[in-house]
C-alpha cells in the first residue's frame, strides 16, 4: 500500500471534505455506511424522494416515523429514499463558507435534485430547522417562489395537523399515517407525468405545471392538503373568518389517512443501525398506535385514534428478525401506552424467555401508573436495569379528573410500593403545571404526592432487614401547552410569568421536604427537580396554535438567527420576541387567549376524525371534574374517528368496537 | 502463543482470541466509543460463543486496546475477544468479517494466553504516516526542521481542553512535552504541496501524543504557520511493544 492509498477515503468518496469532516464535532452524523442503508442508482428508477428530520442525526434516527417511511419508500424498485438531517451549527458555518448544499446521506446527491424532499414535523420548535433544510439546500424558503423543477417540499406528522404557521414555506402536508399514502402520493406523481408530458418521473417544465401537478395530487390522493388552494379570511379582531378552498375539486377538509389494519404494514426487520449514539439506541417493535384513554390535554391521543394493535407473533417474530440482524442489545416494545397492549404480559415473558440468556434487555414505552405496570418492569430488569418512571401529571384527584388521567393517588403509592419492594431505589415523576383549573393547591397537591411516595419508601419492609439506601427521586416538572385538535384547544396557556411562578412554587414545596410528612422528619434522599424551560412552551403554545400570518415570524425568526429552539442550551427568546415585534404580531394573541366557543379556527379545515362538537363537549366535561372513560371497555363517546376514517378500534385479542 | 489456550476463569475454560483489524474509509470518523457499539453487535450478529459480562448489563467480553482518534484510520488495530467455547480462528475472521460493516475488517486473529498483558501493556508504541500540507518548503527543508526538533531537549505544546457541551466557556490551557514521547520521525515523502511523515509515538498512561501536534511543531520548525485546522490527516499503520517485557 502506497503513501497515497492510505490517504484514499475510499471508491464512493466522501459528500462532505475531509479537512471539514476533520473539523466538526462527531462527523459521522454526515456520513452514511451504516448496516441496513440502502443504496440505489438514481438514474435507475423514477422517482427520488428525500426523507428529512428538521433535527441532528442522533434526534431524527430516533424517530419511528421516519425509519417506517423509509423502508417503505425503498420497498418500491421504481423509487429510491434517502435520508437528510440538520446539520448542526458548526457543520452549518463550514456549509455555508465553503458553499457546500445539503445532500442526502446515501448518495451525497444534493437535495435540490431530488423530486420529492419530505420534511418530518414532530415538534413546533423545529420549524425554524425546517427553513435551515430548504435554504442550506438551495431552495427557495416560499413555495410560491420555487422553480418549476425544484423538489416538492411535503410536510408530515403531527404537526401537520396545524400546519398553518409553515403553510407558504410547503407545497403541500399530508396528514396522518402515511405508509400507504406516500405509495399512492408516487403513482399519482408517475401517472400525472405520464398523462401531462413531462413523462413519467419528469419534472413539471413551468410554473403551470408545477400549480397542475399540485392540483393532480390534492384531487386523486385524500389526506394531501395543498395550502396554496385555500383562501384564510380574517375577522376585525384577529380570528379567522373562514378557510375555504380556491378551486373547484378541492376538498373543503382534508381528512387524515389511516392504516387500518397494522399487520398489514410489517415493520422493517431490517433497519439502518446507526454507528453514532441515537437518542434510542435500541431494536424498537411498534405494538399499537393509537390510544384512547383520553387524557385531555395529550394531542398524541387525539389524532392517532382509533387504536390498532399488532399481533402477539407478529410482534415477537419482528422482535427476533431485528434482533438476529442489527445485534442491538436492547428492544423496545413501543406505542402511546404499551402496558395496554392486550398480549403485553405474555409477550414480555417470550422475550424474556427467548432472548434474556443472550443478555438482550427489553424496555417498554410510557409505562403506566399501577401494579400490573411494575410487574412487568420487574420481570424485565432480571435481565437488564432499568429506570422507571410514572406520570400522575396532576396533584390532585379534582385535576386528574379534569385532564381525564385515570390515575388515582391510591395507584401512585401502590405501584411505587410495588416497585420499592421490587427493588428499585430511583424513581422518576412525570408532573405538568399550568393545567386548566389549576390553583396553588393543585400544585400543593405535586408536593404531599411527592412526600407520600418518599413515605412508602421509607416505610417499606417494615420489621424486616432494608438496606438503608436514600431514595433517588426526580421530579419532571413542564408547562401546559394547549394544543389544536384537543378538548383544551379553547383554553389560555397562562403566562410565561405565571408559569414561573407556579413552577418556583412547586420547587420550593419539594426543597422544604414536603407538605405531608405529619412533622416527622427523618433523612431523605434528595429530590432532584427538573423543568421543563417555560419560555420554551410559550414559544410552542404560539405555534401550535398559530395562523399563517405567524410565518412571517418563524421566518423572521430564523433569519435572526434562531436554530435548534427545542435545544436548551441554542433557544434564543430574545430572537423569537424581537421577531414577534418585527412582523407586527402578538403572542400572547395566540398563546394566552381564552378563545370563545364559536371561534373558527385557523386548523378546522383539517380533520384527525375526531370531531369539534366532541372537542367541545370533552372540555365541559373536563371543567366539571368529569371523567370519560376509554372506549376499549366502555361504550362509545362519540369521537367520530371511526366514521370519519373509515377505520375501527382493533385488538390483537381479536375484539375491537362495538 | 498460536494454539488452543483454555483460561481458568472460574469452573469454565475460556479463550482469548486477539483479533487483529483496520479501521478505515468513512469508518475512520466514527468515535472510540461507536466503534465499541459497532463491534460487539457484530460480535452477536456473528454468533460466535462469546462470554458475557455478569451483572445488571451484560455485555460481550471484550478488551480494547488504544483508542484511534476521531477522524484517524488505524490499519492494524488489536482487541480480544473472550469465547466460550474454541472456535478455528479462520472460521472465526470469516463469521466476524461477514458481520462487521465495510470499513472495518479482520485481518487476522490468533489465541493468545489468558493470562498475558493486557493489550494497552502488550502495545507501548503506535507508528503513524501523517500527511501535512508542506507549505512553500521542499523535503530536504523538512529533513532540516526535523534533525533541528528531534535535537531540542523539550518540545512543548499547548493543548486547551473545551469541557463538553459548552464551547468556549471555560477553557483550560495545559503545556505538554512531547519531547519523551517522540520516539522516532521522519520525512517518507514529498509530492504535490504534501509532505508524508513517519512517526512513532510512545503510548502511555501518563499520556500520549497526537500526531498532529507533532506535525504542527514541525511546520513551526521548518518555518510555516500553524496549518488550516483539518488539513493534518493521520493513519495508524500499526502497534507494537519497545521496551523489554516486564518482570
Amino acid at each position: 500500500m502506497t503513501p497515497r492509498d492510505v490517504f484514499d477515503p475510499g471508491p464512493s468518496g466522501l459528500p462532505v471534505p475531509d479537512e471539514v469532516l476533520a473539523r466538526v464535532a462527531r462527523p459521522a452524523r454526515y456520513l452514511d455506511g451504516e448496516p441496513g442503508a440502502v443504496h440505489k442508482d438514481h438514474a435507475a428508477v423514477a422517482v427520488r424522494f428525500a426523507l428529512a428530520y428538521p433535527d441532528v442525526y442522533e434526534v431524527g434516527m430516533s424517530n419511528l416515523g421516519l425509519r417506517l417511511l423509509y423502508h417503505y419508500l425503498n420497498r418500491r424498485e421504481d423509487t429510491v429514499a434517502e435520508r437528510v438531517f440538520s446539520p448542526w451549527t458548526d457543520m452549518e458555518a463550514e456549509m455555508r463558507r465553503s458553499g457546500l448544499r445539503l445532500f442526502a446521506l446515501e448518495s451525497g446527491a444534493p437535495v435540490a435534485a431530488f423530486d420529492f424532499l419530505g420534511i418530518s414535523l414532530q415538534y413546533e420548535l423545529t420549524y425554524t430547522n425546517v427553513l435551515g433544510l430548504l435554504d442550506l439546500s438551495g431552495l427557495a424558503l416560499r413555495a410560491a417562489d420555487r422553480r418549476p423543477g425544484d423538489p416538492l417540499v411535503i410536510g408530515g406528522g403531527p404537526c401537520a395537523f396545524n400546519p398553518e404557521p409553515l403553510a407558504p414555506f410547503f407545497d403541500l402536508f399530508l396528514l396522518g399515517e402515511a405508509e400507504e399514502a406516500l405509495g399512492e402520493l408516487v403513482d399519482a406523481y408517475l401517472a400525472w407525468g405520464r398523462a401531462a408530458g413531462p413523462g413519467p418521473g419528469g419534472r413539471p417544465r413551468s410554473a403551470a405545471e408545477r400549480f397542475d401537478l399540485l392540483a393532480a395530487l390534492a384531487t386523486r390522493v385524500p389526506g394531501v392538503y395543498v395550502p396554496e388552494f385555500y383562501d384564510v379570511t380574517y375577522r376585525e379582531d384577529g380570528t379567522v373568518r373562514a378557510v375555504k378552498p380556491r378551486r373547484p375539486g378541492i376538498p373543503d377538509r382534508v381528512v387524515k389517512r389511516v392504516v387500518a389494519d397494522l399487520d398489514a404494514c410489517p415493520l422493517p426487520p431490517d433497519p439502518v443501525m446507526p454507528f453514532v449514539e441515537t437518542v434510542h439506541d435500541r431494536a424498537v417493535v411498534e405494538v399499537m398506535r393509537g390510544c384512547t384513554r383520553g387524557c385531555r390535554f395529550c394531542q398524541a391521543g387525539m389524532i392517532y385514534r382509533p387504536v390498532r394493535e399488532r399481533g402477539r407473533e407478529e410482534v415477537l417474530e419482528t422482535a427476533r428478525r431485528i434482533l438476529a440482524g442489527t445485534g442491538y442489545e436492547e428492544v423496545s416494545l413501543t406505542s402511546l401506552s404499551t402496558c395496554d397492549w392486550g398480549p403485553v404480559a405474555d409477550a414480555v415473558r417470550e422475550l424474556i424467555t427467548e432472548h434474556g440468556r443472550k443478555g438482550v434487555g427489553l424496555s417498554l414505552s410510557s409505562l403506566r401508573t399501577d401494579t400490573f405496570a411494575v410487574d412487568l418492569a420487574s420481570k424485565i430488569q432480571e435481565v437488564r436495569k432499568t429506570g422507571l418512571t410514572f406520570a400522575p401529571e396532576a396533584g390532585t384527584p379534582r385535576l386528574r379528573a379534569v385532564i381525564n388521567k385515570g390515575v388515582t393517588g391510591q395507584d401512585l403509592v401502590e405501584a411505587a410500593g410495588a416497585a420499592f419492594g421490587a427493588g428499585w431505589d430511583r424513581l422518576k415523576l412525570y408532573y405538568m403545571v399550568g393545567l386548566p383549573t389549576e390553583t396553588d393547591e393543585d400544585l400543593e397537591g405535586i408536593v404531599g404526592q411527592v412526600a407520600e411516595v418518599q413515605e412508602v419508601y421509607e416505610s417499606r419492609g417494615e420489621g424486616k432487614m432494608v438496606a438503608r439506601r436514600p431514595l433517588a427521586l426526580t421530579v419532571s416538572l413542564a408547562t401546559f401547552v394547549p394544543k389544536a385538535h384537543t378538548p383544551f384547544q379553547w383554553e389560555p396557556q397562562v403566562t410565561l410569568a405565571e408559569a414561573e411562578r407556579r413552577l418556583h412554587l412547586v420547587r420550593r414545596g419539594l426543597s422544604r421536604g414536603g407538605g405531608g410528612s405529619g412533622g416527622r422528619r427523618r433523612r431523605r434522599g434528595g429530590i432532584k427537580v427538573d423543568w421543563h424551560n417555560p419560555a420554551m412552551s410559550r414559544i410552542e403554545a404560539v405555534l401550535a396554535r398559530g395562523d399563517r400570518r405567524l410565518a412571517d415570524a418563524v421566518e423572521e425568526a430564523w433569519r435572526r438567527g434562531a436554530r435548534f429552539d427545542g435545544w436548551t442550551e441554542l433557544f434564543r427568546p430574545d430572537l423569537w420576541d424581537a421577531a414577534f415585534q418585527a412582523r407586527g404580531l402578538d403572542p400572547a394573541f395566540y398563546a394566552n387567549r381564552l378563545r370563545p366557543e364559536d371561534e373558527v379556527f385557523p386548523w378546522d379545515h383539517l380533520s384527525p376524525g375526531v370531531e369539534k362538537a366532541f372537542l367541545s363537549r370533552e372540555r365541559e366535561r373536563a371543567l366539571a371534574a368529569e371523567p370519560t372513560p376509554d372506549c376499549r371497555w366502555a361504550g362509545c363517546p362519540g369521537c367520530g374517528v371511526c366514521e370519519a376514517t373509515g377505520a375501527v378500534t382493533r385488538l390483537a385479542t381479536g375484539g375491537g368496537c362495538r | 502463543m498460536s494454539g488452543a489456550a483454555p483460561a481458568e476463569g472460574g469452573e469454565r475454560t475460556r479463550y482469548r482470541l486477539r483479533v487483529c483489524f483496520s479501521k478505515t474509509g468513512r469508518l475512520r470518523y466514527i468515535s472510540h466509543l461507536d466503534f465499541i457499539r459497532a463491534f460487539e453487535r457484530a460480535v452477536r450478529r456473528s454468533g460466535l460463543p462469546v462470554a458475557y459480562t455478569e451483572g445488571f448489563s451484560p455485555a460481550p467480553r471484550i478488551a480494547y486496546g488504544w483508542p484511534l482518534p476521531v477522524g484517524t484510520a488505524g490499519l492494524a488495530e488489536y482487541l480480544d475477544i473472550e469465547l466460550m467455547e474454541r472456535v478455528d480462528p479462520g472460521e472465526a475472521v470469516v463469521r466476524l468479517g461477514r458481520a462487521l460493516p465495510r470499513g472495518l475488517e479482520v485481518r487476522d486473529a490468533r489465541y493468545v494466553s489468558p493470562r498475558g498483558p493486557a493489550l494497552m501493556v502488550e502495545f507501548d508504541t503506535a507508528s503513524y504516516l501523517v500527511r501535512v500540507p508542506s507549505g512553500l518548503r521542499g523535503p530536504e527543508e523538512w529533513r532540516g526542521a526535523v534533525e533541528r526538533l528531534l535535537a531540542r531537549p523539550t518540545l512543548e505544546v499547548t493543548r486547551e481542553k473545551e469541557p463538553a457541551g459548552s464551547p468556549g466557556k471555560g477553557r483550560r490551557a495545559r503545556v505538554v512535552d512531547l519531547r519523551p514521547l517522540v520516539r522516532r520521525l521522519r520525512v517518507r515523502g514529498a509530492e504535490d504541496g504534501w509532505v508524508t511523515l513517519f512517526m512513532e509515538l510512545a503510548l502511555s498512561e501518563k499520556g500520549t501524543a497526537r500526531p498532529e501536534e507533532v506535525a504542527g511543531l514541525l511546520r513551526e520548525a521548518v518555518g510555516e504557520g500553524p496549518a488550516e485546522p483539518g488539513s493534518v490527516t493521520a493513519v495508524r499503520l500499526g502497534l507494537r511493544r519497545e521496551a523489554p517485557p516486564r518482570g
